[in-house]
């Protein structure tokens, strides 16, 4: 038998192998093939031998090849694991066993190839390195470590990751119960003792967010969770997976009290606060703004714009105030505006409109903030109202002040010189004369400070004496003290005031003012007709208004109107005219927070009109 | 004894007006002196006077408060007058109140009247004083 020329006897031995199995000569060609090779490899089934294996295959590689021609000089080949790629049938993985074949004589033949396709193997193996790559990944990054539990053997195995999480260097006699006693004492604890109690009878699952103290004393917050574990459908014990969420959990709370501390503040704010989106519908709302919209739940305001909670007017100017903020994208501050509330006052605020922008600077809609200042403009009109009181008080004390330095220099003046002429003159007559003088200076002092006196008395008035007067009533009393000057004049009254016209008043000025007025009337009457007094009632805003009207010789009003309540200021040459009546007059008005005036025109009459504020 | 023709004295106080006087009457001759109780009453007489083509008084003395017309409303109207001759006119008022003093600097720049402003009381000096400018 020649060397080179290798035959195959028992043929149907070798074509039932089980195995995918070529023998090939040492020109690595077939000589022979088993059926499942055959079949493996799709090789032609009748005219395969004799024809080299390689094209046969379609393929080869550098160790295939090598460990081929190894085994036909006579080296055995280490079996190994090689990709095959095939037109047909893809990609594959084979474990290939070549091996030197031998005839009879012990010499080298060919070599004997075998193949066994090993890629569910294969593509299992790498599924689970890839698996266990995730795994390995996942406790890593996530944190996550596992633990498990034969309850028979009472084993408790754990990965690496739970001696990190538990921060304990080695895991050799960790117990289940060491496991546990890592958990906070108390609630933390008896959880986990509940679960793992519950799931060991009971055979449920668990899941809970719990505390632990690590072995270093520090406090972690994880996610707990586990079941029981089956083997073959028989319980064995239990699974657990330990999540470390410490930084999860801390920036939680740390977002809760955020959240928690910017509600309280926002909603305690004294100030209105509401967040609009671009259609300036709302999307927030603090306290204030709810209470002033009266709504009384946030979620009822969401979604709502102003044109739902106020009138068509305020909603539109509100809507283009909105508009420009959001375009413009400059805050709107401060501006001042009044709404009108149902009983007629008004309100006044401050609104701002801030814009908010998103990521990319688009406008994602605004902050309002509106401030009622009400109280603050209330307190201005008082303010306003309190510096005109004090600025004409202040008018009225410099006025004073001056009547007061001017009318006792006056006298001192007549004092000092006619003293200076007493001492110098001889002549007894003429000394007479001159102490008489002085003595009506004295006289003329005297009436001047009880004038000052009355002044001063009727400016600090209080104000609180003031009493509702039948104005009526106080008028006919005046009227009938007056009666025998009235007659003696033949004067004629006239009064047309209704029987029930009350006024709050200090009662002994409405005498004095109407004595006053009456007397004036009939004092400066023309000489030859009867006076005639007309007395009437008007009302204007905020006042009731006592006319009363003369035929008398009347004023020039373009030459006196400005001093015609002014003290000292007389306006006809009659002895008993002092300058004090009207003086006294308005002092006593204006310290019932009233007013006078006066119309006359020379030969025709004056008419006084006395105001009476209402208000008060 | 220096001479002067006419003085006026507008003033409603009895006691002012005896005072001017008597004190005028010890330093200077006057043949006229004329008392008026209001600043009308001195106006009515002096339109009179420019209407009979009369000479004015030399000198006037003037209180400010009066009835009916005051001294402030008299010298308004007075300047107002096609007075060729300069009368000096007095201003003898109790005040001390600078608006008064600056009231009358300002009349002052209208007219061509010399106008004093004297505080009460009168002394004798204030009267030689006045008095010397119209003598010599």
């Amino acid at each position: 038998m020649l060397k080179n020329n290798p035959v195959i006897s028992n043929q149907f031995l070798i074509k039932q192998l089980p195995q995918a199995t070529a023998f090939i000569d040492r020109e690595c060609k077939v000589v022979f093939a088993s059926d499942k090779w055959v079949e493996e490899f799709n090789f032609p089934p009748c005219n395969y031998k004799h024809k080299k294996i390689q094209d046969l295959l379609g393929w080869e590689s550098t160790q295939w090849t090598n460990s081929v021609l190894g085994c036909i000089k006579g080296k055995r080949a280490e079996s190994f694991k090689e990709r095959y790629t095939d037109k047909n049938a893809g990609t594959k993985w084979y474990q290939w066993e070549i091996f030197p074949w031998y005839d009879e004589a012990e010499n080298v033949i060919g070599a004997i190839v075998q193949a066994e396709d090993i890629t569910q193997t294969e593509q299992k193996e790498q599924q689970l390195n890839r698996l266990q790559f995730i795994l390995k990944e996942t406790e890593e990054k996530g944190k996550i470590g596992n633990w498990e539990y034969h309850q028979e053997q009472d084993i408790f195995t754990s990965c690496p990751m739970i001696l990190t999480l538990l921060e304990i260097e080695d895991n050799t006699g960790l117990t289940l119960d060491n496991y546990i006693d890592f958990h906070k004492i108390g609630y933390d604890r008896n959880t986990i003792s509940m679960a793992i109690y519950s799931a060991m009878e009971k055979k449920t699952s668990w899941n809970e967010k719990l505390q632990i103290t690590t072995a270093k004393g520090n406090q972690k917050w994880v996610n707990v969770s586990g079941k029981p574990l089956y083997q073959n459908g028989v319980y064995i014990g239990l699974i657990g997976i330990v999540q470390d969420i410490t930084d999860y959990v801390l920036k939680e709370h740390q977002t809760k009290n955020n959240e928690h501390l910017l509600k309280t503040l926002i909603n305690n704010l004294p100030i209105r606060i509401y967040i609009k989106d671009t259609e300036s519908k709302k999307i927030l709302a603090n306290r204030s703004e709810l209470d002033h919209c009266g709504i009384a739940h946030e979620a009822d305001i969401i979604g709502k714009d102003d044109f739902d909670i106020y009138d068509k007017e305020t909603a539109e100017q509100s809507r283009e105030e909105d508009l420009e903020v959001m375009i413009s994208q400059i805050p709107m501050i401060h501006k001042e505006f009044s709404q009108q509330n149902p009983d007629g006052t008004s309100n006044y605020y401050l609104s701002s409109k801030i814009p908010l922008k998103g990521t990319n600077g688009e406008t994602t809609g605004l902050v309002g903030i509106t401030m009622d200042i009400s109280h603050i403009k209330q307190k201005e009109k008082e303010l306003k109202r309190l510096i005109h009181v004090t600025s004409q008080q202040n008018k009225k004390l410099v006025n004073f002040a001056y009547i007061v330095s001017h009318n006792l220099r006056s006298h001192s003046a007549n004092f000092s010189m006619l003293l200076d002429f007493l001492t110098e003159e001889e002549d007894q007559e003429e000394r007479e004369n001159i102490i008489r003088m002085l003595t009506d200076a004295s006289n003329n002092l005297m009436e001047t400070l009880h004038n000052l006196n009355d002044i001063v008395a009727i400016n600090t008035e209080a104000n609180n004496s003031k009493k509702e007067v039948v104005l009526h009533k106080t008028l006919n009393s005046v009227l009938e003290k007056l009666n025998p000057s009235l007659d003696e004049h033949k004067a004629t009254v006239v009064t047309e005031i209704p029987m029930e016209t009350r006024i709050n008043v200090i009662p002994s000025y409405l005498e004095s003012i109407i004595t006053e007025l009456i007397t004036n009337a009939i004092k400066y009457r023309k000489p030859d007709v009867p006076p005639i007094i007309n007395i009437s009632l008007h009302h204007v805003p905020n006042y009731t208004v006592l006319r009363i009207e003369d035929n008398g010789l009347g004023i020039d009003m373009k030459k006196h109107s400005k001093k015609l309540f002014g003290m000292y200021k007389t306006f006809h040459s009659n002895t008993e005219a002092k300058g004090m009546g009207l003086y006294i007059v308005k002092n006593q008005i204006e310290t019932m927070e009233g007013k006078v005036n006066a119309q006359s025109e020379v030969g025709v009459g004056t008419t006084i009109n006395l105001y009476f504020n209402e208000e008060n | 004894m220096r001479k002067i023709n006419s003085i006026f004295i507008v003033d409603d106080d009895p006691i002012t007006v005896y005072g001017i006087k008597k004190l005028l009457n010890a330093v200077v001759d006057c043949d006229q002196i004329l008392e008026f109780p209001n600043g009308q009453l001195a106006i009515n007489h002096v339109q009179k006077l420019l209407l009979e083509n009369k000479e004015l008084p030399d000198i006037i003395f003037l209180d400010i408060n009066m009835p009916v017309m005051d001294g402030w409303e008299f010298l308004e109207e007075f300047i107002k007058l096609p007075a060729s001759k300069s009368v000096n006119i007095n201003i003898v008022s109790s005040s001390i109140d600078q608006n008064d003093k600056d009231k009358s600097e300002e009349f002052k720049t209208t007219t061509h009247h010399p106008i004093a402003f004297k505080s009460k009381p009168i002394r004798k000096e204030d009267i030689v004083e006045i008095t010397n400018v119209i003598t010599t």
